[in-house]
């Protein structure tokens, strides 16, 4: 089955910038329907307004208050957002980081700087081919 | 026997220093005791001994001029001045560079809707383009991270400088400077007074030079203390 690029995809990082290239190139990939949040706390709380609506998580690690890691931990505790697939993409490059972060029920992982190639590679071995 | 009586007077003056310094014995006083010890035995020792005196001489000019060292770089200039500053410099990097990464990326989304307008090979062409310019954009998050880094680190040699200047106890604190009048009344009656006070500063000039040309050289001013294209204008306007 084809994946719906319709679907909704919230960018959780804490600079704008990053958060304007993410929706671009998701746009470039045509996933139109993209949320934003600038920390894990936000995140959170939109997600727990409308969580089973949400296709994809694609969230920075390095945030305050609430991390990247705290907030997969969260969705993943969560039983109305636990199988909603996350990307985690971050300059947190250390082995460690990429361990935690698989230990805690992340979906792929990023290393910033990434270009629109690796994102979609990563999207699609989360989301299948679109 | 004479040299365990002095060893003994040696460490009872040494323990009352520690009292008396609460816990610690500053260097100057270090120094102190051994100025003393010195010149207590110097009367009474043989041609060696006069050699050991005066590598103990040598040892106490050597703290001396270490603390004199230290007292010419200001440690007190570095925690006030310079610490600060360079924070907020760094932090009006990061400013900066999000906001010629957004101007950037503005233009970038024009040129994008040609690309579209054009469509075709050209268009595919221009939005690849698009594509890898946004995709270079992200060098502000890392650098933002990277800069953001530093301040933790600038914290950190300010403890180790507090560290030192107590080690040293006596390095002059620098006198503090008249506070300054806060810097968002200053933003709001800037423009209105731009021309006067562009007139005062002026005459002041007229009377006396009282900044030199290397104080002039500051670089860039940090967007609080920077006065703005419409107050350059009026300034100038001042003159005619």
């Amino acid at each position: 089955m084809a994946v719906d690029t319709n679907m909704r995809v919230l960018i959780v990082d804490d600079y704008k910038t990053m958060l304007r290239i993410m929706r671009n190139l998701l746009k470039q990939l045509n996933f139109n329907n993209v949320d934003e949040a600038i920390d894990g706390t936000e995140a959170l709380t939109v997600l727990r307004d409308d969580g089973d609506k949400f296709g994809l998580i694609i969230s920075d690690w390095n945030m305050e208050p609430m991390t990247g890691i705290q907030l997969l931990r969260e969705v993943r505790g969560d039983e109305n957002l636990k199988s909603i697939p996350f990307i985690m993409v971050t300059a947190e490059s250390k082995s460690e980081n990429v361990i935690a972060a698989k230990e805690a029920g992340v979906s792929n992982y990023i290393v910033k700087p990434f270009n629109a190639e690796t994102l979609k590679s990563k999207m699609v071995s989360v989301l299948g081919e679109f | 026997m004479a040299t365990r009586k002095n060893s003994l007077r040696l460490t009872k003056k040494l323990e009352a220093l520690q009292k008396q310094d609460g816990g610690t014995i500053k260097i100057e006083s270090i120094a102190g005791v051994v100025e003393e010890t010195v010149n207590a035995v110097i009367e009474k020792v043989s041609a060696k001994d006069h050699e050991l005196s005066a590598e103990l001489q040598l040892l106490s000019k050597y703290i001396d001029d270490a603390k004199a060292e230290i007292s010419s770089l200001r440690p007190d200039d570095v925690k006030t001045e310079f610490l600060p500053s360079a924070s907020n410099e760094l932090d009006a990097i990061v400013e900066a560079t999000e906001v010629a990464t957004h101007e950037i990326m503005d233009a970038t989304d024009m040129i994008g809707e040609a690309a579209d307008e054009i469509g075709g090979t050209q268009g595919d062409l221009l939005m690849d383009a698009t594509m890898r310019i946004y995709q270079a954009c992200g060098f502000q998050d890392i650098t933002g991270q990277r800069i953001t880094k530093i301040v933790p680190a600038l914290k950190h040699i300010e403890v180790k400088i507090d560290a030192l200047a107590d080690a040293f106890g006596d390095v002059p604190k620098k006198k503090k400077k008249k506070k300054a009048a806060p810097k968002k009344s200053a933003k709001k009656t800037a423009k209105k007074t731009a021309a006067k006070k562009s007139k005062t500063t002026r005459k002041k000039s007229d009377k006396s030079k009282v900044q030199s040309d290397a104080d002039l050289l500051e670089g860039p001013q940090l967007p609080g203390d920077a006065i703005k294209q419409d107050e350059v204008d009026a300034l100038l306007a001042s003159f005619d």
